[in-house]
């Protein structure tokens, strides 16, 4: 084996009758940030939640740490260690900061929680600030910080986003986009689905480009920033 | 003030009530052929005439306006969060309403003791189903059935295995809590009406099964139920063949309220027992998950939660506690019959849920008292009660849309303290 944390073999998935994934192939590895962008509708999502096994794949591998998780039930994938912060961020919306956070070490129990807690703080400052306020009542941005907080508390070692830009002004997007490169340098290894091709590429050592459920093109980011193909399609090419 | 366009409004509204109500209570049958009561469609018609327009005038003028507008604040999340360690008047004052309540019935008839053991059995069932509806999110329509499967535990217990009342207690819950599963399998992937549908088909399932199978549950005809005893004794005159009755232990004379007092006590234990669960279980993990799961089941899978147990020990959970309910009635009617577990009943226990405020445990208490009070309260008005009841929920809910109780939450850390070391680090998250 090498130091690839997650490995994705031939994947195919369906909604009823209609294929959302063909053929996917992709690694990460361990310490890396690496993007899937691509259009709405491409399968960027599907492939997400196909890692947490909703819906199923109907063929290929999804390899984490070597282990497949295409037969593990969804609720048992977390507790391996990955965390996903799903589309449009999915607070609790009732329930305060604190007690999504809580929520949040669900996977790994609540032994930590208190010191991981202090930590999410120190992390998203904001997000203490309001710890006794109802999510439904933040901005967007402090939902999507809540949101990724809520995923750390598991301690996972992989990450999972998808679209954390969505709906957010382009200052938070970069606040957001930091973060993430300081959740990378802390060891997660970062898997970030995105639309906002320039910030994710410009995060991420690697990408992939997906395109009608299966990969079009792989790259380094910077080499896919340069793309005549992607500037074209994502950046609004000159 | 707008007077002509109050005007037309009422004059809409006066329409609708003559084809609402003209041919309802216009049209009165005599043997073969029919009268036409032309004074009373009048009346009704024009009180709606009156009130709209009046209405309209109202909320045509600033006060009007404002005097309505403060009720819509509560509509969108106003949830409050609550410091903690604050002990609210409530808290202190549990103990004496609790003394209250226990003396009570010695100073009132068995009449009204009857009546205060049913509205403490429903809220017994309000808090059944506050954990269902108000935590878990789950809308039952059926909860009626678990209820009846406590009551028949007792009588049909008693008469096939022989068992008394105080085993039942626990059986019928565990039985209660088994059906609770039953039903939580197939609906596991169900949501909201699709949800609601399939647990109204379920209480009408138990309901049938226990109106037809006359040669188990006696049908229609119904089953006698054994009263409760305190440690083996009898709240007869005479008791059964080795048994004594409580008045001869106690040597006093027999009145027939003491069952009822007895009976009154113990339902008390009960629902302060079931609040304090209540209490505990939502500051529990497995009451966090249950809210979780009614927030965002999508965002719960993903943090590892499974689905399933926490669906499943909503409905186990919330039916046992019916289960109990469901015993004491038995109980205290000595009789059980399918027709006291009909549709009608879930959607009053729904309604005292809705009404007291999803989640809220106080709510619920003061409403399951409210509706079955005010019925009893207002026996004079007769036949026009339901009438009154229903006007009253209907504007209760334009009142206080999120019912009598709001739902507060309160945490484990202060705003105060910690929290406000954060002001000076301040900007550096600013979003």
């Amino acid at each position: 084996m090498s130091d690839k944390i997650l490995e994705i073999k031939n994947l195919n998935t369906f909604y009823g009758p209609i294929q959302a994934l063909r053929d996917v192939s992709l690694d990460v590895e361990q310490g890396e940030i690496v993007t899937l962008i691509g259009a709405n509708g491409a399968g960027k999502s599907t492939l997400l939640m196909s890692i947490f096994g909703n819906p199923r794949a109907a063929s290929g591998e999804i390899l984490y740490k070597g282990t497949n998780l295409v037969n593990i039930p969804t609720h048992k994938i977390a507790k391996l260690g990955v965390a996903q912060v799903p589309e449009g961020r999915r607070v609790f919306s009732g329930m305060t900061v604190e007690e999504n956070l809580l929520m949040g070490a669900t996977p790994i129990g609540m032994s930590h929680a208190d010191e991981d807690i202090k930590r999410i703080y120190e992390f998203f400052p904001r997000l203490l600030e309001r710890r006794n306020q109802r999510a439904v009542t933040m901005s967007g941005g402090e939902q999507q910080m809540l949101a990724i907080g809520r995923a750390l508390m598991g301690r996972p070692e992989l990450l999972l986003l998808d679209e954390p830009s969505l709906g957010l002004a382009p200052i938070i997007v970069k606040q957001i986009f930091t973060k993430l490169k300081d959740i990378a340098a802390e060891g997660t290894t970062v898997f970030l689905v995105e639309q906002n091709a320039n910030h994710a590429l410009k995060l991420a050592d690697r990408g992939y480009v997906m395109v009608n459920g299966q990969i079009r093109l792989t790259g380094t980011g910077d080499e896919l920033l340069a793309n005549d193909e992607v500037r074209e399609a994502y950046l609004g090419g000159h | 003030m707008n007077i002509k366009h109050s005007f037309l409004d009422a004059f809409v509204a006066a329409i609708l009530a003559t084809i609402v109500f003209g041919p309802i209570m216009g049209i009165v049958l005599d043997g073969y052929s029919f009268n036409l009561d032309v004074p009373r469609v009048a009346i009704i018609v024009g009180i709606i005439f009156v009130g709209r327009f009046v209405f309209q005038l109202t909320i045509s003028t600033q006060g009007g306006r404002d005097f309505f507008q403060q009720f819509e604040k509560g509509r969108a999340g106003s949830i409050e969060v609550t410091d903690p360690g604050i002990k609210t008047v409530l808290a202190k004052a549990i103990p004496f309403i609790m003394l209250a309540a226990a003396i009570l019935p010695f100073f009132i008839g068995k009449y009204w003791i009857t009546i205060l053991i049913l509205a403490y059995i429903y809220i017994l069932l309000g808090l059944g189903l506050n954990i269902v509806v108000g935590l878990a999110g789950l809308l039952d329509l059926g909860f009626v059935a678990f209820y009846a499967i406590g009551a028949y535990g007792l009588a049909l217990g008693s008469e096939y295995l022989g068992i008394g009342f105080w085993i039942a207690l626990p059986m019928s819950a565990i039985l209660a809590a088994s059906f609770g599963a039953i039903l939580g399998f197939p609906v596991l992937r169900m949501h909201g009406d699709y949800l609601a549908i399939v647990t109204l088909g379920f209480g009408e399932i138990i309901r049938l099964v226990l109106n037809n199978w006359s040669a188990f549950t006696h049908g229609p005809n119904g089953a006698s139920a054994p009263p409760a005893t305190l440690f083996n004794l009898e709240f007869k005159r005479t008791a059964a063949e080795g048994y004594t009755p409580f008045h001869e232990f106690f040597n006093i004379d027999y009145n027939s309220t003491h069952r009822y007092i007895f009976i009154y006590l113990l339902v008390l234990i009960a629902v302060a027992f079931a609040l304090r669960l209540k209490h505990r279980l939502v500051k529990m993990p497995i009451g966090r998950a249950w809210e979780a799961l009614r927030e965002n089941e999508i965002a719960c899978r993903s943090l590892g939660m499974n689905h399933v147990t926490i669906k499943l020990s909503a409905f186990m959970m919330g039916a046992a506690i019916a289960g109990v309910a469901g015993v004491f009635f038995a109980a205290k009617d000595g009789f059980v019959n399918p027709a006291s577990f009909s549709f009608i009943e879930s959607a009053l226990i729904l309604a005292i849920v809705v009404l007291g405020g999803l989640g809220s445990t106080v709510g619920v208490v003061i409403a399951a008292l409210l509706v079955i009070l005010i019925p009893e309260v207002m026996r004079e008005f007769s036949e026009y009660r339901y009438l009154v009841f229903g006007l009253l929920m209907v504007i209760m809910m334009i009142i206080r849309p999120r019912g009598l109780i709001t739902i507060k939450r309160d945490r484990k850390f202060s705003t105060k303290g910690e929290g406000a070391v954060v002001e000076t680090k301040q900007g550096e998250g600013a979003a």
